[in-house]
């Protein structure tokens, strides 16, 4: 990898960690376990690896912006994760950021 | 499965004791499930390669395990300037009391018989003293991390970290910042300090072992029937005085945060004490700057030769005593029109 590439892949990872953190939270409005959460964000173009996105999910519990439950699906025991009444009012304020760093992004000529 | 429990094991090796069940659990049923559809992908189970491909794509246990640990900082990306700004100052305050204290002792002798030994033992010494301020700097820092951290209520990070700074505390605007004097970097000022500090080290090494001066040459040096005359000892000890004076003043400029530029009044003083050692070994009485080891012995032989050596020396010196004497009229009237411009 050259300077220039590896320069160019430690930008990106740096604008999708924050990225990824919004998607995760609004992709939970509904329920969803580790690896179906991991399918369905990768059906929006979102890919990301297993071993990123569990610890994620356990670091957005612990900060208080999911919840989760153990429970039995298709004989099996998985960790269901949803938003949080609090990681709501978080996802509400973190999406109108967004949108404005959007919008004057697109406004920088 | 097989290697599906041994990849588990060796994640759980890593993962912090009170999780360990929960996130294996929670791991093994992701993967499970992520197998699952895999297989129902391709209509058959998956084969011990494909297995092995999709653990591999997982990352080694312990990166995985890694991932579950909170981030942690010794000393964090907001507090580190600051850490920086303080270590460096401490450095510099320890190089300065640890060079002051063996000075001291080394001049009443409390240190051991030979100068040269103790000087030796600083130096040697020097490393290990500075290692220790800075290990318990960075403990203390460390100590600041983990308080602001946990306990933000108790030490609000924002105040160490000038949230309350006011303008007025900005420095007044420096006269050689306009003036365009000379500007040197942070790296160059410690590096002077630094290296002024080895240089006075090894220039008082040099009586005891002149080899370090002349290298091999001390051995033709000691065959000669010549010796240094007395007045070398006056001009020694004037340009030891010199660099300590230099050295002290440059520790000073850094202390002070001082260090961005080099004042004429600096040159002026370093040039016009040079000026006074070379004027010493000019007036050296009769220009005996060498003098014979055996008179009695060797005059007849040497005494000529030895004549137009010092009279060589002389007029060498009376040009260098004249050049340097030129150079500091120059800069002193410099430093006078820009004081009368300023």
């Amino acid at each position: 990898m050259t300077l220039s590439e590896n320069l160019f892949e430690n930008l990106r990872l740096e604008l999708r960690r924050g990225c990824l953190t919004l998607a995760v939270l609004k992709q939970l409005r509904q329920e969803h376990y580790g690896y179906t959460l991991r399918k369905s964000l990768a059906a929006h173009g979102l890919e990301i690896d297993e071993s990123t996105l569990y610890p994620l999910l356990r670091r957005l519990e612990t900060q208080g912006l999911l919840v989760s439950e153990w429970r039995e699906e298709e004989k099996r025991n998985k960790r269901f994760y949803r938003l949080s009444a609090d990681g709501e009012q978080i996802l509400g304020k973190l999406l109108d950021e967004w949108k404005a760093l959007n919008d004057s992004i697109e406004r920088i000529q | 499965m097989e290697i599906l429990e041994r990849y588990l094991q060796a994640v759980r090796k890593f993962l912090p004791g009170n999780r360990q069940d929960d996130i294996i659990a929670e791991l093994r049923a992701n993967l499970e499930a992520q197998i699952e559809d895999a297989e129902s992908e391709r209509g058959r189970p998956l084969s011990k390669t494909e297995l092995e491909e999709l653990l591999r794509k997982m990352g080694p246990p312990i990166f995985v395990a890694m991932r579950y640990q909170p981030q942690r900082y010794v000393i964090g990306p907001k507090l580190f300037p600051m850490y920086w700004y303080v270590l460096r100052l401490a450095m510099m305050w320890s190089l300065l009391v640890y060079v002051i204290v063996n000075a001291v002792q080394i001049g009443a002798g409390q240190i051991g018989p030979h100068v040269s030994s103790a000087i030796a033992q600083a130096l040697f010494q020097a490393p290990f003293t500075l290692l220790t301020v800075a290990a318990w700097i960075t403990l203390t820092f460390a100590g600041i991390e983990y308080v602001t951290e946990h306990y933000p209520h108790v030490c609000k990070s924002h105040e160490w970290l000038g949230g309350n700074w006011s303008v007025d505390s900005l420095p007044a605007l420096e006269k050689n910042a306009v003036s365009g004097g000379t500007r040197r970097s942070y790296a160059k000022a410690v590096a002077e300090v630094v290296f002024g500090f080895i240089f006075l080290a090894w220039l008082l090494l040099v009586p005891k072992y002149p080899i370090l001066l002349f290298g091999p040459g001390v051995i033709a040096i000691d065959a000669l029937p010549y010796a240094l005359a007395h007045t070398w000892w006056s001009f020694y000890w004037i340009i030891i005085g010199l660099n300590a004076m230099q050295l002290t003043w440059n520790c000073i400029d850094l202390l002070r945060d001082k260090w961005q530029s080099v004042t004429p009044l600096q040159h002026i003083a370093a040039k016009g004490l040079s000026l006074i050692a070379f004027a010493v070994l000019l007036a050296t009485s009769n220009k005996a700057y060498l003098v014979m080891k055996n008179p009695t012995d060797d005059f007849a032989k040497y005494g000529d030769t030895l004549a137009g050596i010092n009279k060589g020396v002389h007029l060498g010196l009376s040009i260098m005593v004249a050049v340097v004497a030129v150079q500091l009229t120059w800069e002193i009237v410099k430093a006078v029109r820009n004081q009368q411009n300023d």
